[in-house]
């Protein structure tokens, strides 16, 4: 509300000189300024945020005692006329028809001279903002409007009796409106009434929507002589109702909306009547004042003690009384110091009830800054675990440190979206879904029932932008509703995280030119370390889930129950959003992940002795899980199995159908002592059995086990092709004609091998030790197509797996190769083809 | 072995060490291979190297010059093979590292972020609980008597159109419209003493825009027990925006009217573009509204069955979606919940 400087000055002597000052202690008291200090026609204006609940400071007095309150000095009062002691009112009826509406209703009946208004008033009235008329019967309800807050209208009596008709008495009656009455208000609009709305009318028509608007055909007209001057209150819900309803703000209205004091209204017509005397010789000749309840001063008992109670500073009560003094309330203080005192509110104090009120107008009136601000010096109390956030502030921190970016997403969506990111339209999850009575917008109707309905558009936005890696996860709650809750509130509440990927799974790197994209496995994977960091012992399932597609949902149970699930986005869902790659993702409930047990992880003192790794190839059926395999493994552990990793995975050609090819890497640990080679072998063998045995598997490299071992056989790693280096028994040793070192050596390899054209392979060799000498002795013979290590380089210091051809080596055709014990990876010798020791090995033997 | 003339005097054999430790000393720097150093190495200080030759022809001088020279050749001696090993590793260090390009990226490690609204709760829970406050939740769908009755605000009060609600069921079923709907479960479930922190979203029936949203993030404090004051209040509230924006921001508590506290002030703090003076960014106010505060009415201890004779309390509330899009240099509250943040 806007205060211009000069009004306020009438009312306070001696007034704050400056006005700074001013302004900052009414924001201290309560009154906050709330624009720049302006200047209308040389009066300085302060325009003071509206205290809802002072309904006293909507008037220029309320606001001067709160002024006076605060600086001091004393409040001059205007003078005013008594209007109690005239005659009653008789040339007009006054009916009260809705008794129920109005708290109470004055009128008085007054003869004026046609004036004009005085020019003070009309520059106080323009610097407030309402522009004066110069009509003096108007301007002065405006300004008296203004000073006290009460608003009053005045009727044309003239006009009055002209409606009403020749014979009758003019008549005002305060009743409900019929519906489909309809009244030309000030200004000339024509509204249409409810039976809510309450009116002032004649006999015949409304004449003016009560605590609102005056109408037109009554309203005062330049030669109006004899008015009713009207003061009232009215239920102020209802004129809040009929004012916003006929969209009519008026100035009338914004105060009659507050609970006001009905006994400012005499003093506020009496002023009225004293300024129309002063300046237009008016008389007043009526009075009617209807007023069934009279509001009287409450009476509250106070404690002065309670002002440091609660606001924590001591103030002396003779300046507690002063306050509330020069707030006009009246103090009756004891001698004694514990005893309490009474205190009279004034009327127009309707917000005061409790003795608390009284507190705050000490407290604010002594000013907040001077509170000295302290510290919570009390014990603190126990802490309050909320398992459920305190869980998921954990899950937050696991999961940003695994990639993933947090979101937020708004829990009212759209039906429609809400019902397609179910596969089944017809999910009963969607029986219970929540709606909204009074939606904020037209999308935003219902709650969600799972998070995938409001974060799918948040991925598709980020795809519309451009992304090519989406990893996010949201902790929200999802809503039903639930007849089984037993609270007053018949809805459910259930928190959920879940995580979804898409796209790339890591970034563009100039050294690594291949940017790998997210599978169904990166989501098993980070579910998987999601519940190891929580330490949540849980098992995988089959299952199945409303939004992931079929067949790609594994479900994690826990302490007996499902507590979350892992799967791809269906088809159809994702289709509907218009993303065209997988979504790959999880979704735990956060409820079941706080209630299980969470425990540390197993950190088992280190060994200073070495691991052994070992890899172990099998061929299985297409059909075999790979945790099928895992189990086998498992059950037959030996007890030197520290870990098993599968790291190659192949189903292509070259392989037998309807099988397929995996290889695990198995590590072998022991904390007491370094395992030896045979340990190793035996427990490596234990699991090759048992694969064979349970699931028919073939290990790559083995032959049909037997069990009788024979000591000292050298075995070939498994990835050589062992059918391809067979032992040869030299028969020739020649020189090549073309190269010094190389000499060129038949062997001999058996009968055995009819595809292989066996018999005599003419082979080119290079290595120092065959000589004449070595005719006869039997060498190992990689034939074309087995796979052995080939050195690289001149200084056979770098290996590499390489297939073995026929080919010419300086224009002669060498059909194999011989080889070292390095080039076969039985050892490190390589200074020489590998000599056999004929009492273990024969000619045609594969090695 | 070549032989020394008697004739030479100490002073030239002085003259000749030097001259062959400055030659040795040139060459060493220039030499580019560890091969040829050896062969400088072989050249200074082998067996037929001149410095070799001088310390056996010592026996030649005479007996009072003898000590000195010897010193001087065995210095030298020494320095030369000092300045051949340095050499040696410069050039071993320069053979086996190929230089590199240190201006190229290194390999992208992504770590994932946090939301902003979470990022602020947690710098604001650091601060509260250290003050023993704990933090405390509640539902979202809430009745209108927890909503409003039971926080002094009976139907039909004027107030409520400051809260435009969302009614699921009107008028006794709605989405909360603050946080204080969990103070009162708070009042109602737990005994005093009580310190609470309440972060979390509630919802008004706005049509979203720039700065507004139809969902949106309070945090709430609540502090019951004896002796508690407005002094403790204050207190607390400083110390808290103390830690969460900077120690010089400076606040003020002045009278403000809620129906929930009684007394109520409201918390601003002074625009810290214009220190105080008045600007286009705080209005020209000269201070920026944060929060709303007060001691908690007696009506709502009362009906949560407190006794108000022992207990007084007192109760704030902040908007924390501002502080994050400040923080973060958000310009659209929609951002905050659409896939429109970019971490950069």
């Amino acid at each position: 509300m806007r205060f211009p400087i000069k009004w306020l000055k009438k009312y306070v002597k001696p007034f704050p000189e400056d006005i700074n000052e001013l302004t900052d202690k009414l924001s201290m008291i309560g009154f906050m300024l709330d624009k720049p200090v302006e200047s209308v026609n040389g009066t300085e204006v302060i325009d003071l945020e509206f205290r809802r609940n002072r309904s006293d400071c909507e008037g220029i007095i309320g606001l001067a005692r709160e002024i006076v309150a605060a600086f001091g000095g004393s409040l001059q009062k205007p003078p005013i006329l008594k209007i109690k002691d005239l005659l009653p009112l008789n040339n007009c009826i006054v009916k009260i028809e809705a008794p129920e509406a109005v708290i109470r209703f004055t009128a008085v009946q007054i003869e004026v001279e046609v004036k004009k208004t005085p020019v003070w008033m009309e520059n106080l009235l323009n610097a407030y903002g309402i522009k004066a008329t110069g009509n003096l019967i108007i301007d002065t309800t405006n300004y008296v409007m203004v000073e006290y807050g009460q608003p009053m209208h005045a009727f044309d009596l003239e006009a009055l009796k002209r409606v009403e008709g020749e014979n009758t008495k003019p008549a005002l009656i305060i009743r409900k409106a019929k519906d489909g009455e309809k009244i030309k208000v000030i200004g000339g609009k024509i509204v249409d009434l409810l039976s809510t709305d309450i009116v002032i009318s004649g006999t015949k028509e409304p004449l003016a929507i009560a605590g609102v608007i005056g109408g037109a055909k009554t309203s005062v007209k330049p030669t109006t002589k004899s008015i009713i001057l009207e003061a009232a209150n009215y239920d102020r819900v209802s004129v809040r109702k009929t004012s916003r309803r006929l969209a009519l703000l008026t100035e009338a209205a914004d105060r009659l909306q507050k609970d006001r004091d009905p006994n400012l209204i005499e003093e506020a017509l009496g002023r009225a009547l004293y300024l129309l005397q002063k300046y237009g010789g008016a008389t007043a000749t009526g009075y009617f004042d209807y007023y069934p309840v009279k509001v009287t001063p409450t009476i509250i008992q106070f404690n002065p003690s309670e002002v440091y109670r609660y606001g924590g500073v001591l103030i002396h009560p003779f300046d507690i009384s002063k306050i509330l003094e020069r707030l006009e309330f009246k103090v009756q203080r004891e001698r004694e110091i514990d005893k309490p005192w009474m205190v009279e509110v004034p009327t127009f104090r309707t917000d005061i009830k409790l003795p608390v009120d009284l507190v705050e107008e000490v407290l604010r009136i002594w000013g907040y800054e001077n509170i000295p601000p302290r510290l919570l010096d009390t014990l603190p109390p126990p802490p309050i675990h909320i398992k459920e956030y305190e869980i998921e502030e954990d899950i937050r921190d696991i999961l940003t440190s695994l990639g993933m970016d947090e979101i937020i997403t708004i829990a009212i969506t759209s039906i429609d979206k809400i019902k397609m990111s179910y596969k089944d339209e017809n999910d009963k999850d969607l029986e219970n879904m929540v709606s909204l009575e009074t939606p904020p917008t037209e999308y935003s109707t219902h709650l969600r029932t799972n998070l995938f309905a409001t974060i799918l558009d948040n991925i598709k936005t980020k795809l519309s932008n451009g992304e090519d890696r989406i990893a996010i996860f949201e902790i929200g709650r999802t809503y039903f509703k639930d007849n089984s809750i037993k609270i007053d509130i018949p809805y459910r509440e259930d928190r959920k995280v879940v995580g979804l990927v898409n796209g790339y799974r890591d970034f563009p790197y100039w050294l690594n030119k291949t940017r790998e994209k997210y599978t169904w496995y990166d989501a098993k994977g980070i579910a998987k370390e999601l519940l190891d960091e929580l330490g949540i012992t849980y098992t995988f399932k089959k299952g199945n889930h409303p939004t992931f597609e079929d067949e790609t949902v594994l479900a994690i149970k826990a302490g007996g129950r499902i507590i979350g699930y892992v799967g791809e986005i269906a088809e159809k869902v994702r289709k509907y959003w218009k993303i065209d790659e997988p979504i790959y993702g999880f979704e735990f409930d956060i409820k079941l992940l706080s209630q299980q047990e969470r425990e540390y992880k197993n950190l088992s003192r280190w060994s200073n002795f070495p691991k052994v790794t070992r890899d172990i190839s099998i061929f299985v059926d297409n059909e075999i899980e790979g945790e099928t395999i895992l189990r086998v493994i498992n059950k037959c552990k030996p007890k030197i199995l520290y870990d098993i990793t599968l790291i190659d995975l192949y189903k292509g050609e070259n392989l037998p159908r309807g099988k397929k090819n995996l290889v695990y890497r198995i590590t072998y640990w022991s904390k007491r002592k370094t395992l030896t080679a045979g340990e190793i072998e035996r427990a490596h063998r234990r699991i090759g059995r048992c694969l064979i045995k349970k699931l028919n598997a073939k290990i790559s490299g083995w032959k049909e086990y037997k069990s009788t071992k024979q000591k000292g056989r050298k075995k070939l790693k498994s990835n050589i092709r062992r059918k391809r280096v067979i032992v040869g028994k030299i028969l020739k040793v020649e020189k090549h004609p073309n190269a010094e070192k190389l000499k060129i050596v038949t062997v001999d390899i058996g009968e055995k091998y009819p595809d292989y054209k066996s018999g005599k392979k003419v082979i080119v060799c290079g290595a120092p030790n065959i000589n004449e000498k070595k005719i006869g002795a039997l060498v190992p013979v990689a034939l074309p197509g087995a796979e052995v290590k080939m050195a690289q380089d001149e200084g056979r210091t770098k290996f590499k797996k390489c297939k073995v051809t026929a080919i010419k080596i300086r224009g002669v055709e060498s059909e194999g190769m011989l080889c070292s014990m390095r080039e076969l990876s039985m050892g490190l010798k390589d200074k020489g083809i590998w000599i056999l020791d004929p009492k273990k090995y024969k000619v045609g033997q594969t090695i | 072995m070549s032989k020394i003339s008697i004739e030479m005097s100490t002073e030239k054999i002085k003259r000749k060490i030097r001259n062959i430790l400055n030659s040795a000393i040139r060459k060493i720097q220039k030499s580019t291979s560890i091969d040829e150093l050896e062969s400088l190495r072989i050249e200074y200080l082998g067996r037929k190297s001149q410095l070799s030759n001088i310390l056996k022809g010592i026996g030649t001088l005479p007996q009072k010059e003898r000590p000195e020279i010897g010193k001087i050749a065995n210095a030298t001696k020494l320095k030369i093979s000092q300045i051949i090993e340095k050499k040696r590793q410069e050039l071993q260090k320069r053979k086996t590292k190929e230089p590199i390009d240190l201006t190229l990226p290194g390999r992208v490690y992504y770590k994932g972020n946090l939301h902003p609204i979470t990022a602020v709760y947690r710098e604001m829970n650091k601060i509260m609980m250290s003050m023993g406050f704990s933090v405390y939740e509640g539902p979202h769908i809430e009745s209108d008597f927890r909503n409003f009755e039971l926080l002094n605000l009976p139907k039909e009060h004027p107030s409520r159109d400051l809260w435009d609600t969302i009614y699921i069921k009107s008028p006794e079923i709605l989405l909360r419209c603050h946080n204080s709907s969990v103070e009162v479960h708070a009042l109602l479930k737990e005994k005093p003493p009580i310190r609470i922190v309440v972060p979390g979203g509630c919802f008004r029936n706005e049509k979203p825009n720039v700065n507004n949203h139809f969902y949106f993030h309070q945090y709430e404090a609540l502090a019951v027990g004896e002796g508690i004051t407005m002094a403790h209040l204050k207190g607390v509230t400083e110390l808290f925006f103390h830690e969460l924006i900077g120690p010089d921001v400076i606040l003020r508590f002045r009278c403000k009217h809620y129906p929930q506290v009684e007394p109520g002030v409201g918390i601003d703090i002074q625009c810290r573009i214009c220190k105080g003076k008045g600007c286009i960014m705080c209005k020209y106010r000269k201070w920026v509204e944060i929060g709303g505060a007060g001691m908690v009415h007696v009506n709502t201890l009362k009906a949560c069955g407190i006794d108000t004779d022992k207990y007084t309390g007192f109760a704030w509330g902040l908007g924390v979606d501002r502080i994050a899009m400040q923080k973060f240099r958000i310009k659209d509250i929609r951002q905050l919940y659409t896939g429109e943040l970019f971490y950069s």
